[in-house]
């Protein structure tokens, strides 16, 4: 019997196995690259803004990849390096990635915290540039 | 009295509500590939078009779908959440206006304007370029609630209505457009 297999390896693992038809040939074979991260699936029927006949549905949040004592010890690391100033770009990007990965896990916000912080920086950016920007106005007129 | 306070202030607490986990689809409606996205708000709900463009700016594949507020509003936990673990884009996804649709395309799958319930995110690993993908679900609510009242631990398999790959930075953007500051 041919037997078509999807291998698994990933955060989101568990293996499918498809019997396939004795006419069908080959092995067929597929590792997906693995997923970093993901929101997981849940609904809680809880509070419902409109009318059913049946109870509501809200949908309960969270996302899925796990702070670790690894990814701590790296956290530790990469930072100690970027004090001294040597982090090459992919250290960068991973420290960046295990920041927001570190205040998720130990510090989490709700969406509305999210969403102010978000605002706040967008208005400190656009004061920094506007100042940056009157700086270069007056420096430029005055030489 | 420390045991009556205790027991006071459990009682008060709320009760947790019923969860129904969802079961990933076995198989999709459509599954697509885009590069371009746009954000529609109306009154009411939201439509969320998609797009692939090609590099001498043709439109070759497009696909809309539904999000009512109230469902916005339900997922809005989850998806800031996990906008804010893979943060904002770092490159800016091109401005896109989707084109009104052709007559012929009002027979065709791509002019049914499906209602997502639930959208499932991932995203790989750190090596560029990274692919993500969305997934589109939708269910009955009256199943899911039915599902509530048998008790704990209860599961739905949801419609597979479109699953979408993407790069990281349109998912990003995606998520920020629909939930802005």
């Amino acid at each position: 019997m041919n037997l078509a297999s999807i291998k698994v390896n990933a955060l989101l693992s568990s293996a499918m196995f498809t019997a396939g038809t004795e006419v069908v040939t080959s092995e067929i074979n597929v590792v997906p690259s693995v997923i970093a991260q993901s929101n997981l699936p849940s609904i809680s029927l809880e509070k419902f803004g409109f009318s059913f006949s049946t109870s509501g549905t809200a949908v309960e949040a969270v996302a899925s990849q796990r702070w670790s004592t690894e990814k701590a010890q790296r956290f530790k690391d990469l930072s100690r390096i970027e004090a001294l100033g040597v982090l090459t770009v992919k250290e960068l990007a991973e420290l960046e990635t295990l920041t927001r990965l570190r205040r998720s896990a130990m510090y989490p916000r709700t969406a509305d915290e999210i969403l102010w912080h978000r605002g706040q920086n967008s208005v400190t950016n656009g004061l920094v540039q506007a100042i940056q920007q009157y700086v270069k106005f007056h420096a430029t007129n005055h030489s | 009295m420390l045991n009556l306070k205790k027991r006071m202030a459990a009682s008060k607490k709320p009760a947790k509500p019923p969860v129904v986990g969802l079961r990933h689809p076995v198989q999709y409606v459509l599954s697509f590939l885009a590069n371009r996205f746009a954000v529609a708000r109306e009154d009411g709900f939201v439509l969320a078009h998609f797009g692939l463009v090609t590099k001498a700016d043709v439109l070759i594949d497009r696909f809309t779908v539904v999000i009512t507020d109230n469902t916005l509003k339900t997922l809005k936990e989850n998806l800031v959440k996990y906008s804010d673990e893979v943060g904002l884009p770092k490159k800016e996804i091109p401005k896109w206006l989707p084109p009104a649709r052709k007559a012929e395309e009002s027979i065709s799958l791509l002019s049914y304007l499906p209602v997502v319930d639930f959208l499932h995110l991932c995203h790989g690993n750190d090596v560029d370029p990274v692919d993500a993908e969305i997934c589109f679900w939708s269910y009955s609510q009256a199943y899911a609630s039915d599902l509530s009242r048998v008790g704990k631990d209860q599961t739905l398999m949801p419609w597979g209505i479109a699953l979408m790959r993407c790069e990281i930075d349109l998912q990003r953007a995606f998520l920020a457009e629909l939930y802005p500051v």
